[in-house]
């Protein structure tokens, strides 16, 4: 009798350790929860419809848990989308490397979310997962990182979220997600490249974005100047002037980077964004997808590349970029961008990428791509419409322009060299599809309503460096 | 059996069939009638962005506020709530004030020019001290500097804006940058120099560049000046007696130019592939170096009048190697090599 007693108790006894142990209690992932003898590779955040693949050779990639460690306060929060605007956000925060505390609560109402210690009336949370990444040029450099991703949410809606855990959270940010996929109310982002050496002017740039208020912001590659001295990411991450913060921006305007030179597609890179990630044939094995991508947001679409590939990695590329816009319905999203670090067109200090011109220029004027975003050259630049090549050549030809260079009713590509974030600048040069060059620093907004673009290039006093409108 | 209790029926079921038709007709009606809030706000946002283009600030305020009402929680919301602090910050002193320095910073290309400076930054003296006449004096001084490359009116400009109360310290960095940098222009290497550093800047790009000329200045005419004084002394010696003909011809045989070619350009064509950025530095110091090399071989057959003097012979050789030294540092300068090693270093040092 007691023998049966015992055996019908034991799974009362037994079964919390197993749920436990399988990573339990958990409140938003599915699939394994990572342990020392079976580290985190993948898993499903709860309510996405996508997969987060980590990279291999992290230390002790896992689900967060409640351990803290002597530095538990988040510090470079950043938000990005992994998946559809629309509906979702993903952010990336960084801790001591003790502390695994990884939640995000988030709502619609700011005062409950800044109250919350935890899911309750009108607040969610989100768990995530955290690793530690290292480079091994510099040994002592390890860094913890969390990242949750959060979907499901309303389209065209402003979230207020905080990350850490109880008694460990950061301040209170506000994120938007975007309108519903093809529609086309206003929305506004800004292009900027290139801060590397000079985080104080990166972050005088930033604070100029919170006043402008864009929705997302494109970032042309080469934020840091060493991409394996994780020294660079910290001063970029902590990035001040005077007394405003640029993770005060970043944990509010999503952050959509490219790979640059400097990133040089390093695990340090990958290890500390969060982006759309479904891995295509001649990405590198530590990108886990993200080393191109696309995305939508409301009736524009966004190819973001990486030049740096060469041979079949760079054909393999170019027929992602090619399918990719092939499945673009020009009447839902009839405004393309690609976005990639090296410019196709440029007068400056570094010349033209031409394996990149021969190799994509083709497909952008099959599909009519409206502007393509640049870095790399630390100025400002840009093209007149370019469409086609003269003959004979691998020189573009110019296309229909107005009185302000812009295009004629989508008759050419503009070329946009936006590096002047903090970088040392260059001289300028000008050639004959230079519409408009200078030497300062430099980022771009676009406005887009409907079929309407207004375009501003600014200074960071505020001045306008140019703008121009242009209608499909 | 009556029928009374039927006919009561029939008429609430009309009564409500009818209560229900009317009510979706009003209610279509309304929803015709009535944008939804978030394309309401949208327009809204419209409406005070032409406002504000048109300079007509307390409009501008008055509409974003409008639009958040109209859907506080949608997205646009963010834009309007980012706008109206912007814009009543900055209309402390009055929107007078706030107007002027918005024309200015949509001025078009062109459209800048002396006297609409010199006019506007007469007007900013005017300003009340708050944080409009600050931007304000940092567009003139960077304008005068950046825009029109009038240093000197730069200056005065940099030195107002340092002067302005509840400078923040990036703003008085940028200020003293382009303060530096203004003084450099008029030939002020040092004392430019010197203000960066004591401002905590000496790690700066900007400072490394002002370095490196400071450097040029003296080390770029020495360099030519050995070079010419290395080629001078060997024609004086005798070496123009090297440059016949006939000892060109052996001079320049196949073995050695293809040595040649192999030792100097196959680093311009590696830099090419794989080290874009030290390319320009290559393709200069590559010729530059072979050059001289060609010249001091050739040149030292015909070099009689030092064949008897050791010493002359050690001044030659030593003139020589400082040449090539020389070329060196000419080819990392010009090609700014030297300045992005600089930059590096400081960055790799951080």
């Amino acid at each position: 009798m007691r023998l049966a007693w015992l055996l019908a108790l034991a799974p009362a006894i037994g079964l919390p350790w197993l749920w436990l142990g399988c990573g339990g209690g958990s409140a938003g992932s599915t699939g394994s929860g990572g342990s020392p003898s079976s580290p985190l590779s993948s898993y499903q955040p709860k309510g996405c419809s996508y997969s987060v693949t980590l990279p291999d050779g992290l230390d002790d990639p896992s689900m967060g848990s409640s351990g803290t460690g002597a530095d538990p306060a988040p510090v470079h929060v950043h938000v990005s989308w992994a998946g559809d605007p629309a509906s979702s956000f993903a952010v990336n925060w960084k801790t001591g490397q003790d502390t695994k505390l990884t939640e995000l609560v988030y709502g619609t109402d700011r005062s409950a979310v800044d109250a919350a210690d935890g899911a309750g009336s009108g607040v969610t949370l989100q768990a995530g997962h955290t690793f530690i990444f290292g480079s091994p040029l510099f040994p002592t450099q390890k860094a913890r990182i969390h990242e949750v991703h959060v979907c499901g949410v309303d389209a065209g809606t402003t979230y207020y979220y905080k990350v850490g855990g109880p008694g460990h959270w950061s301040a209170v940010y506000d994120v938007a997600t975007g309108p519903k996929p093809g529609a086309a109310p206003p929305f506004r982002f800004a292009v900027l490249g290139d801060s590397r050496d000079d985080p104080t002017a990166f972050a005088a740039i930033e604070q100029k974005l919170v006043s402008e208020a864009p929705d997302f912001q494109i970032f042309t590659g080469d934020a840091v100047h060493t991409g394996v001295n994780q020294t660079d990411w910290d001063a970029f991450f902590e990035a001040s002037s005077g007394t405003f913060h640029a993770q005060d921006a970043m944990a509010r305007i999503p952050f959509m980077p490219v790979n640059g030179n400097h990133e040089n597609l390093v695990i340090n890179y990958f290890a500390q964004f969060a982006l759309p990630g479904t891995m295509s044939q001649g990405e590198v094995a530590d990108s886990e997808g993200e080393e191109w991508y696309s995305f939508n947001y409301a009736n524009a679409h966004f190819v973001m590349l990486d030049e740096q590939p060469t041979g079949s990695a760079l054909d393999a590329e170019t027929q992602w970029l090619a399918n990719d816009l092939a499945k673009v319905d020009r009447n839902r999203t009839p405004w393309l961008f690609a976005v990639h670090h090296k410019p196709t067109y440029t007068a400056s200090n570094h010349s033209p990428d031409l394996d990149a011109r021969k190799a994509w220029q083709p497909i952008y004027d099959q599909y009519k791509v409206d502007f393509v975003l640049n870095g790399h050259n630390h100025v400002y630049e840009r093209s007149l419409p370019i469409r086609g090549f003269q003959p004979g050549t691998q020189d573009g030809a110019l296309a229909q322009a107005d009185s302000n260079g812009a295009p004629v009713n989508g008759s050419g590509t503009i070329y946009l060299v936006a590096g002047g974030a903090g970088a040392p600048l260059y001289g300028t040069g000008t050639a004959y599809y230079t519409a408009h060059t200078e030497k300062t620093r430099n980022y771009a907004i676009f406005d887009i309503d409907g079929t309407t673009l207004k375009y501003r290039a600014l200074r960071p006093d505020g001045s306008a460096i140019e703008s121009f409108i242009y209608t499909k | 059996m009556s029928s009374v209790p039927h006919r009561r029926a029939l008429i609430g079921l009309v009564a409500a069939f009818a209560l229900l038709v009317v009510g979706v007709g009003y209610s279509s009606r309304v929803g015709a009638a009535e944008p939804s809030g978030a394309d309401r706000q949208a327009d809204l946002i419209r409406q005070a962005e032409r406002a504000e283009r048109e300079e007509r600030v307390d409009n501008a305020i008055r509409l974003y506020g409008q639009a958040i009402e109209a859907a506080p929680h949608a997205r646009l919301a963010r834009r309007a709530r980012a706008r109206i602090e912007w814009l009543g910050e900055r209309s402390r002193g009055g929107a007078g004030p706030l107007a002027a320095l918005m024309r200015m910073q949509q001025l078009a290309p062109g459209q800048l020019t002396v006297e609409r400076l010199r006019a506007f930054e007469k007007e900013v003296d005017g300003f009340p001290p708050v944080r409009v006449r600050r931007e304000s004096r940092q567009l003139v001084a960077e304008a005068w500097f950046h825009r029109l490359y009038r240093p000197l009116d730069a200056i005065h400009a940099y030195q107002k804006w340092l002067a302005e109360p509840g400078l923040d310290r990036a703003d008085w960095q940028t200020a003293t940058m382009g303060l530096a940098l203004a003084r450099a222009k008029l030939g002020d290497l040092h004392a430019s120099i010197d203000a960066l550093r004591r401002a905590g800047l000496g790690k700066k790009a900007e400072t490394s560049f002002l370095e490196v000329e400071r450097v040029a200045r003296w080390a770029c005419p020495l360099s030519f000046a050995l070079i010419a004084a290395f080629v001078a002394l060997s024609l004086g010696l005798g070496g123009w007696r090297g440059l016949s003909p006939s000892r060109l011809k052996q001079a320049l045989s196949p073995g050695r130019l293809g040595v040649g070619a192999f030792a100097y350009a196959l680093p311009v064509v590696l830099a090419k592939l794989h080290r874009p950025q030290t390319w320009r530095a290559m393709l200069l110091l590559a010729p530059a170096s072979a050059g001289l090399l060609l010249l001091a071989s050739v040149m030292g057959t015909g070099l009689d009048a030092a064949r008897d003097r050791p010493g002359l012979r050690r001044l030659i050789v030593a003139l020589g190697l400082l040449s090539q030294i020389a070329v060196g540092f000419l080819a990392l300068y010009y090609s700014r090599t030297l300045l992005g090693m600089l930059v590096s270093m400081r960055a790799l040092s951080r």
